[in-house]
C-alpha cells in the first residue's frame, strides 16, 4: 500500500501543534535492544526520529485500534507497550525516563485515538445545546443523506467512528435526548465551525447510552486501567525494597 | 519512513459510511482518471483498485484543502503544494457535496478546532470550563496558544 510520505513529513514537521514529545527507548522489532528515539505525538499519529531535530521522521505509528499498557521490561523500569490485537499485528515496547513520563505517555497515547476526541466533542455539543438553550446547528452529526428516517443515526461524522450500538438497556441516562431538529446548512472549513449539518436528534434517542455516559465510562475506564496497573507495579517495587516516589499524577 | 502497514491495512478494512467508486486522478501531469473504490476511515482516505482487497494507497487528510471543482468533482490538495490536486469525479453534484463535507470534517485538526470552539462558547455562557470535570483542561492540545493561526 502506497503512503504518500510527504504528507506525513509535512504533518510531522510544522504547523500543527504537538500534543506531547520526548525521548523514549524503543525496542527493535526483532532485536532485544532498545534504541533511544525522539518521539512526537500529533493527534492519532506517533512519529519517531532517529535524533531530536532531524528534519524527517524515521517512522510513524498510527494509533488506532490499539491499547496501551504498562509492562515489565528487561531494560529497566518505566516500560509500557502499544499493543495491536490481531493476527500478525505488532506490539511496540517503549521505555520512559521516569515514572512521571511513563504515566504521562500512557495517558496521552490512550486518548490519542479519534474515538476519544469524537465522544468528547459530542459531549461538548450536548452541553452547548443545553446552555445556549436553542437548537443551534451542531458541528458533528450525520452528514446529509445519512439522516433519513429509518437509517441508524450514529451521531458521529460520517465515515469515522463506528461505535457498535450499545447493548443492554440497563443504563438509564438522567437526561433524555431532547427531541428536536437542528437546522441544515453547509459547513465552512475556514471559520470556526458555527454552522452544522443535519442532526436528527431524535434518532440519537435510539442509542441506549448517551454519548456523555459513554465518554464518562471511557474516561473512567482509562483512569482505572492506569490506576490498577500502576498499583500492581508499585506493589512489585515495594517487594524489591526500592524507594517509593510519591505518585505524581493523582487520577482521583 | 516506516509505518505500521499491517495495522493500517486493518484500519482500511473497517466499515465506513463514506465509501464509493469514484473517478480518481493523481496530481502529476499526465495522470489520468482511474476508477477507484474510495473509502474514508478516520483521517485516512484509502483508495482501492476496484477488484482488490487491499488498498493501493492512502492519503492522510491533515493540512489539506478539499473543495468542489466542477459540479460533480472535488479536489484534495495539501497545504504547501496547493497546485498539486488529487481530483475525484462523482456521479452527482449531491454526492460531490457530501464528500466535500465529510472530508473537510475528517481531520484531527478540525476536531480540535471544534472542541476549542465549544469549550470557549460554553465558558462564555456559563463561566465554567467543560473540560475540567474530566481533568484534561491543561492538556497541550486543548490550549488556545497551540492553535494554528
Amino acid at each position: 500500500m502506497k503512503l504518500h510520505e510527504k504528507q506525513f513529513v509535512r504533518h510531522a514537521s510544522g504547523h500543527s501543534p504537538v500534543d506531547k514529545e520526548g525521548f523514549l527507548g524503543k525496542k527493535g522489532e526483532a532485536r532485544p535492544t532498545y534504541q533511544r528515539r525522539w518521539f512526537s505525538l500529533r493527534g492519532n499519529l506517533l512519529f519517531y526520529y532517529e535524533k531530536r531535530g532531524d528534519p524527517g521522521p524515521l517512522g510513524v505509528i498510527v494509533l488506532e485500534g490499539c491499547s496501551v499498557q504498562l509492562c515489565e521490561s528487561s531494560a529497566g523500569d518505566f516500560a509500557f507497550a502499544i499493543v495491536f490485537q490481531g493476527p500478525g499485528l505488532r506490539t511496540y515496547k517503549l521505555t520512559a525516563e521516569d515514572q512521571h513520563e511513563q504515566e504521562s505517555w500512557v495517558k496521552a497515547l490512550l486518548s490519542a485515538n479519534f474515538g476519544y476526541l469524537q465522544m468528547l466533542l459530542l459531549d461538548l455539543e450536548r452541553i452547548y445545546q443545553e446552555v445556549s438553550g436553542d437548537s443551534k446547528p451542531l458541528v458533528l452529526g450525520p452528514a446529509p443523506g445519512h439522516a433519513l428516517p429509518g437509517k441508524e443515526g450514529r451521531g458521529y461524522a460520517a465515515g469515522q467512528l463506528q461505535a457498535p450500538p450499545p447493548s443492554g438497556k440497563s443504563k438509564k441516562s438522567p437526561k433524555l435526548w431532547p427531541k428536536r431538529h437542528a437546522q441544515v446548512s453547509p459547513t465552512s472549513a475556514e471559520t470556526p465551525p458555527t454552522v452544522g449539518v443535519v442532526a436528527r436528534v431524535e434518532e440519537w434517542s435510539v442509542v441506549d447510552d448517551t454519548p456523555l455516559e459513554a465518554f464518562v465510562v471511557l474516561h473512567t475506564r482509562y483512569g482505572l486501567e492506569i490506576g490498577e496497573v500502576r498499583e500492581e507495579w508499585r506493589k512489585k517495587k515495594e517487594g524489591g525494597g526500592e524507594n517509593n516516589k510519591p505518585l505524581l499524577i493523582d487520577l482521583g | 519512513m516506516r509505518f505500521n502497514e499491517k495495522e493500517l491495512l486493518c484500519i482500511s478494512k473497517q466499515p465506513s459510511e463514506k465509501a464509493a467508486e469514484l473517478g480518481m486522478r493523481g496530481p502529476k501531469k499526465g495522470d489520468v482518471v482511474k476508477r477507484r473504490l474510495v473509502k474514508l476511515v478516520i483521517n485516512f482516505l484509502f483508495y482501492f483498485r476496484t477488484d482488490e482487497e487491499e488498498p493501493a494507497g492512502a492519503l492522510l487528510l491533515e493540512q489539506c484543502k478539499v473543495e468542489q471543482e466542477e459540479p460533480m468533482a472535488f479536489s484534495v490538495a495539501f497545504l504547501d503544494e496547493s497546485e498539486k490536486k488529487y481530483l475525484f469525479e462523482c456521479e452527482s453534484s449531491e454526492q460531490c457535496q457530501e464528500w466535500v463535507e465529510s472530508l473537510t470534517k475528517a481531520s484531527y485538526e478540525f476536531m480540535r478546532r471544534s472542541l476549542m470552539f465549544y469549550r470557549s462558547e460554553i465558558h462564555k455562557l456559563t463561566g465554567k470550563d467543560p473540560l475540567e470535570q474530566y481533568g484534561i483542561s491543561e492538556e497541550a492540545r486543548f490550549q488556545v496558544s497551540s492553535q494554528r493561526p
